[in-house]
């Protein structure tokens, strides 16, 4: 009972984080892009592009600092024999991440959100890269955390065998799991971005027209949009040839099947890759959910082909956003079919690893905090009913500022005075 | 092992002072929040949302500097204060997540109903944030009741009288910094009411009262002071617990004759200086059990490996001053600036 409400809770409050997550990787990228045509062009229209897209990365982003204050308190609180653990290794990439990307982003998101019509071009320019190269570092140094949960390197286990202890750091920075996954994540979260801003424009054109500013914010998310449909399942199906390497289980889970072995445990259908799985199934403390994996990872893979053709569609018919209405309603779908992609794929990742907390070093079982499960019921309602709240709001407040649009933003804040 | 100690040691200091920058900043803050509905006309309320909304998602990461740099640099501690002070750290995050948002989307939507929502969850939600951080502090440097396999407590007994003292001087020395940093950094009001010099004097008083009635239970509680071993070898920094009551009288003073600066410094000093007496006092202990002493943890016992805390030690001495400079660069570059609308 209380690994499994630990466990929910955490999957629930990841994936609610991570809604928000990509969205504001990929946002402030574009705003950083019309930013800087603003500063060299000095025209008008960009700036107002910017603070348009701004004000919805604003909503973002906001929400996904608020939630992501939750993921470093809950090591602590409800897996507190993993923190234990990995505490030597885990730790210190959380402190870094805090240290070199959240200073950042958070100082300059201040001055973005409450005082850019007051600061100077330069200044402008100066706050926006900030923030997006606070991004990358983030995801940096968070994924090198999960990289080592996925592939322990550059560590010894203690003598007696308590927890892992760092031996060396610019192995775990070099990580090969953490370099694919980087790659492949990031290409998806500006997809997702560019998803966002093809989206939303092409619904707003339904009511507005073709505007001008419109057409500019899908032409350059079509060339983002374009380069990163391609570019992460091409970085996927190498990731996943360097997967079959690392974590035989999950590989065979993507692409066999698992059937009864005849002595009570578990096997792979294809023989050939049952002679490279490293452990026995049936020693296993919990068998991974191989449905689960397969179908994640099927959803994934349609998805991403689909989104190259419609890419692909787009960028050589672009009037069809222009003029077509059934193009532009369809479009704003584009949105959710990113995330069920990004989220499938996480699924493989993550549910791909059972019983693995630490792959081959430490169960999910093994990690939860001992505590009273009334405690756990109290933090599971109460972070449920907060993101339903909180989902609800951002919602609310992204469509008030499509509805508005690029025009009548800056109007709109002088207004609220 | 010697230089191992010695980093164990500093980052004991370290997370001392992220901690006491957090919370200092945190003050005027969540001070700011819990006051802005109080005789304040509209104009004036959103000049106060300008001034702490500028700055407030900057501060908060020293909170996660000094919880991430726990988990990274003494994992035991770490595992075992957040799972024992459960259901205080889940409360915590619940008032930041709401006082991040309301603070962002307060002005998002011109509906009064709306506004009026956001300004009342504002204003609860920063009266939370100090009172359960400084509940919390109260039962850690009093000691939490650990044994070898887990906490024993109940979430009642950690509001007893003195994590009571410690809610009330985090409360009201935040609501006195915040009456100061408004009178700073915000527009002139036009059409609330005048300020009410008492009111602010009364608030001091009560950050006082909490403070001392906080140290006296603590000692009484567990000799935090009279058991101190750095306390009984270098007498000289009896002066900070000292200086703290000092620096909570200068502000009744200050707030008597009206100089607004001193209002803040010494409301901030007061704060500083009583998170690093307790800090001082309490160390090496991290981990303090009321149970029995011998389950507590402390600095050297609970801290990482050599190789961790020597990377986590150059990283710091790197960024942590690469930090304060840009996120004084932004104080002083909207000091002048009095938060009018756009």
């Amino acid at each position: 009972m209380l690994e499994t409400l630990s466990r929910l809770q955490f999957a629930l409050t990841i994936a609610f984080h991570y809604l928000f997550v990509p969205a504001s990787i990929g946002l402030i990228f574009f705003v950083a892009i019309f930013e800087t045509a603003y500063f060299f062009t000095k025209k008008l229209e960009y700036k107002k592009l910017s603070n348009f897209w701004s004000e919805i990365f604003l909503v973002v982003y906001v929400v996904g600092i608020a939630t992501g204050l939750t993921m470093p308190i809950q090591f602590g609180t409800n897996w507190s024999k993993y923190s234990v653990f990995m505490g030597d290794v885990f730790g210190s990439p959380l402190a870094f991440e805090a240290l070199m990307a959240f200073f950042i982003e958070s100082t300059f998101a201040g001055i973005w959100l409450f005082k850019r019509n007051k600061i100077s071009r330069g200044l402008r320019l100066t706050t926006v890269w900030l923030i997006t190269i606070g991004t990358v570092i983030s995801a940096v140094w968070i994924l090198t955390a999960n990289a080592f949960m996925q592939h322990p390197v550059g560590y010894e286990l203690a003598a007696d065998k308590s927890k892992v202890l760092l031996t060396n750091f610019g192995q775990l920075l070099t990580n090969p799991y953490l370099i694919w996954m980087f790659f492949h994540n990031h290409f998806a979260a500006l997809l997702v971005g560019a998803f966002i801003v093809i989206g939303v424009s092409a619904h707003s054109m339904k009511k507005a027209g073709a505007t001008s500013g419109f057409k500019k914010s899908i032409n350059v998310a079509l060339v983002i949009g374009l380069v990163s449909a391609v570019a992460a399942p091409v970085l996927g199906d190498s990731y996943g040839k360097y997967l079959a390497t690392v974590q035989p289980l999950k590989a065979t889970l993507i692409l066999g099947e698992l059937v009864s072995d005849g002595k009570g445990g578990l096997a792979p259908v294809d023989a050939t890759s049952s002679a490279t799985l490293p452990v026995d199934l049936s020693s296993l403390p919990e068998i991974p959910n191989a449905t689960l994996v397969r179908s994640a990872f099927l959803v994934m893979v349609v998805l991403g082909v689909f989104f190259i053709l419609a890419m692909l569609i787009l960028t050589l018919r672009r009037k069809l956003l222009w003029e077509n209405r059934f193009f532009q309603s369809l479009a704003l779908w584009l949105i959710p079919a990113g995330y069920v992609a990004i989220m499938a794929g996480w699924v493989v990742t993550e549910a791909g690893r059972i019983p693995w907390i630490v792959y081959g070093l430490m169960s999910v079982g093994d990690a939860i905090s001992n505590v009273p499960v009334a405690s756990v019921v109290f933090s599971l309602c109460l972070m449920v009913a907060l993101y339903a709240l909180l989902f609800i709001v951002a919602l609310m407040l992204i469509n008030k500022i499509v509805r508005k649009g690029p025009e009548n933003i800056e109007e709109a804040q002088h207004a609220s005075a | 092992m010697l230089l191992h100690d010695t980093a164990a040691i500093l980052w004991y200091a370290i997370l001392a002072v992220a901690w006491i920058a957090y919370l200092a900043q945190e003050s005027y803050i969540v001070g700011s929040g819990m006051l802005h509905r109080f005789g304040y006309g509209q104009a004036k309320r959103r000049s106060i949302q300008l001034s702490s909304g500028l700055h407030y998602d900057g501060i908060e990461v020293w909170l996660i500097v000094a919880v991430g740099g726990t988990f990274a640099a003494f994992p035991p501690v770490f595992a075992t204060i957040l799972s024992s002070l459960y259901v205080p750290f889940f409360l915590l995050i619940a008032s930041l997540i709401v006082r991040a948002v309301t603070i962002e989307f307060m002005y998002k939507d011109p509906s009064p109903a709306w506004r009026n929502l956001m300004s009342i969850l504002w204003g609860v939600s920063s009266l939370l944030v100090p009172f359960v951080l400084g509940v919390y502090f109260a039962n850690v440097f009093g000691g939490i009741a650990v044994d070898a396999s887990g906490y024993k407590g109940c979430i009642l007994e950690l509001f007893g009288p003195v994590g009571l003292a410690g809610g009330l001087f985090f409360v009201a020395n935040a609501a006195a910094n915040g009456v100061a940093w408004i009178r700073l950094t915000t527009i002139e009001d036009k059409d609330g009411k005048p300020e009410s010099k008492t009111g602010a004097i009364a608030l001091s008083c009560l950050s006082l009262f909490g403070l001392i009635v906080l140290f006296l239970g603590l000692n009484n509680k567990t000799s935090l002071f009279a058991a101190s071993s750095l306390l009984s070898g270098a007498p000289i920094l009896w002066a900070l617990p000292a200086l703290a009551v000092v620096a909570g009288i200068l502000q009744i003073v200050a707030f008597w004759r009206g100089r607004k600066a001193y209002q803040l410094v010494c409301g901030i000093a007061s704060l500083v200086l009583a998170m690093a007496s307790l800090f001082v006092a309490s160390f090496p202990r991290m981990v303090i059990s009321s149970i029995d002493p011998k389950f507590g943890i402390d600095a050297i016992a609970g801290s990482s490996s050599r190789t961790t805390l020597g990377v986590m030690t150059w990283v710091a001495i790197v960024f942590i001053p690469i930090v304060i400079a840009y996120q004084t660069w932004k104080y002083a570059h909207f000091r002048k600036d009095k938060n009018e609308e756009a």
